[in-house]
């Protein structure tokens, strides 16, 4: 028997918190690590003190649970816990134990925590420790959805990048490297993905590198053969490709 | 039967037609009686019928305006019957006088008809005073119905306004969310404080059962609006403790002041879903009113962090109150918003309202 289920609850209403510690409390071999109620609180807590499972609330201000998994490292296992049945499908996908919906039994709250025994016994039999969800990334990618903020972590600290804050994005090897208002921020993305998930009426992909926001734009000139020198509010200059150049002048 | 049908509308439409229409009618009917009754010349019968019956249907139609501006129910009987009286007696003196002064120069030479004419005055004046009052009461009918009518349609719109607010809050997010969470922070309760989740039980119910049953009236008191209102408030401050402040401020004497029903509750739970919801910090409710002679002026307002995200609501539950406001008081202008860098307002000025 490996050593206690150490456990962190994330939720922004008190009651909620109190209701699962309550649960918790004489489950032998369950400790609870901490509680914290917002996301900022959550990324500090989890990588000072490496649990091994979150009971995670969706509806939250600024950051929701699902942009907290983004920038969880390591990624604990989860279970989410929320008053909507809307994202179940969502956080199956993305390989959580499981989805509770707020009110729900202390039953039913055992029940998930004999997943995740099971679960994290399996993988400490394998390897030794608890694998990450590795699907996570991947998922949020796949997704649809317009992006209408980006959050990026250094360290323990996360920002929060409106994106009609964003000046330009640049690729950097694996990462994308968002200028922005609020600073330079490395995110683990690709271009691509940037390219599919920002407003389509706002951001234009101006040349392999770089993604454009459209209302940065001061001035262009013709800089050589096939190449235009796009001047922004801010004074950087940027290279548009033929192609990119072509499609700059579509949307202007 | 289609034909039949488009007719009756068409004449709906168009009432100057069954006027004129009925004129000629009473035109064809005096000139019958005068040629075979009294045996009076073709052309005096014509004349005669064509000028009395012109004159009538002219000043009848200026009846019109002056009993349609003359409002029935707010006049006393003593005036209204002395109204109509002078009405009868102008009309009277304007239509012989003048039928009187154009016949009795045409026909000059017809020595027959002019006796006639002469003698036929006390008939005349007796068929005048029943088109007056035929023609009075024929007009204050079809104000009557137009006016039930339009009062019906608007009645059956302003309920169909009413549903739509209930069902868009039922149905927006924030319904299932506050209820499933509340139920949750009960459920909590029960185990920690269970007084005060029975204090929170009963409160819930009473909220539920005044938002789920349609109230049968479209208009309320502020005291009574603002009890519901504080009911949810006092829910969610259960759920989130410090981070819901609420402040209001009411001058006395406001309380009984007559409001449309359920227009106060979604302007406080925006405040909710985009201050408290969205932001870590404490966010402030406020909540004014103040009156002076004629109108309730109310503000609703909430500070927001301008760092989260401003999810854009589809702005229904905005354009449901202004469609309401507009048709109970017949103007776009009582609501007004005003937005800040982190102080949200919305400013609803109400009118004294008028059954």
């Amino acid at each position: 028997m490996p050593d206690k289920i150490r456990v962190i609850i994330i939720d922004d209403e008190i009651l909620a918190r109190e209701l699962v510690s309550n649960y918790l409390d004489g489950i032998p071999d369950v400790e609870l690590a901490g509680e914290c109620q917002n996301g900022f609180e959550a990324l500090k807590m989890v990588q000072e003190l490496k649990p091994d499972l979150l009971f995670l609330d969706i509806q939250m201000p600024k950051i929701d649970g699902f942009e907290l998994l983004e920038v969880l490292d390591p990624k604990p296992q989860i279970i989410f816990t929320t008053a909507f049945d809307q994202y179940a499908i969502r956080a199956f996908e993305m390989n959580a134990i499981d989805y509770l919906l707020k009110p729900f039994s202390k039953a039913r709250l055992e029940q998930s925590l004999d997943k995740a025994r099971k679960r994290l016994a399996d993988f400490s039999a394998k390897t030794g420790k608890p694998e990450p969800l590795d699907q996570l990334q991947q998922q949020i990618e796949n997704e649809k959805k317009e992006l209408e903020r980006i959050i990026t972590r250094l360290g323990s600290k996360i920002t929060v990048i409106p994106v009609g804050k964003i000046w330009f994005l640049e690729s950097a090897d694996d990462y994308v490297m968002i200028h922005s208002e609020l600073g330079n921020h490395l995110k683990e993305k690709t271009m691509k993905y940037f390219e599919e998930h920002l407003p389509a009426d706002q951001f234009i992909r101006i040349h392999r590198s770089y993604i454009l926001n459209l209302s940065c734009i001061s001035n262009i000139e013709l800089y050589e053969k096939d190449t235009h020198l796009i001047t922004l509010k801010n004074g950087e200059k940027l290279r548009a490709s033929a192609e990119g150049y072509k499609r700059l002048k579509e949307m202007l | 039967m289609k034909t039949d049908r488009l007719n009756i509308r068409n004449i709906k439409d168009h009432p100057e037609l069954v006027y004129i229409v009925m004129w000629v009618a009473m035109a064809a009917i005096h000139f019958c009686l005068l040629y075979f009754g009294y045996e009076v010349s073709t052309y005096a019968a014509f004349a005669d019928s064509f000028i009395f019956n012109f004159l009538f249907a002219l000043i009848g139609a200026g009846l019109w305006y002056m009993v349609r501006y003359s409002d029935l129910q707010s006049r006393k009987f003593g005036e209204l019957a002395f109204y109509h009286v002078s009405g009868a007696g102008v009309t009277l003196f304007a239509w012989l006088g003048l039928g009187y002064l154009i016949l009795n120069n045409i026909l000059k030479q017809d020595f027959y008809y002019h006796a006639f004419l002469q003698s036929t005055l006390s008939i005349r004046i007796v068929t005048g005073v029943m088109f007056y009052t035929l023609l009075v009461t024929i007009y204050y009918l079809v104000i009557n119905f137009r006016e039930l009518k339009e009062k019906s349609q608007r009645e059956a719109k302003l309920t169909g306004l009413l549903k739509e607010a209930e069902l868009n809050m039922l149905r927006s997010q924030i319904r299932p969310h506050f209820l499933f969470n509340s139920l949750n922070s009960i459920s909590s309760l029960t185990m920690t404080d269970p007084a005060r989740a029975q204090e929170m039980v009963i409160k819930l119910s009473e909220f539920m059962r005044y938002s789920l049953n349609l109230p049968d009236t479209m208009m309320s008191t502020l005291e009574k609006e603002l009890y519901h209102v504080e009911l949810y408030l006092d829910i969610e401050k259960v759920r989130f403790g410090n981070r819901l402040v609420f402040e209001k401020k009411i001058e006395p004497g406001s309380e009984a002041w007559n409001l449309p029903v359920m227009i106060l509750q979604p302007l406080i739970e925006n405040s909710v879903k985009y201050g408290v919801y969205e932001s870590a910090e404490p966010t402030r409710i406020t909540f004014q009113a103040m009156t002076d002679e004629s109108v309730l002026e109310i503000r609703i307002g909430n500070t927001y962090d301008p760092e989260a995200k401003m999810k854009k609501g589809t702005g229904t539950g905005l354009k449901n109150i202004q469609a309401r406001l507009l048709n109970l008081y017949g103007t776009s202008s009582l609501m007004k918003i005003k937005p800040s860098d982190n102080f949200f307002e919305v400013i609803l000025r109400i009118p004294e309202y008028a059954r």
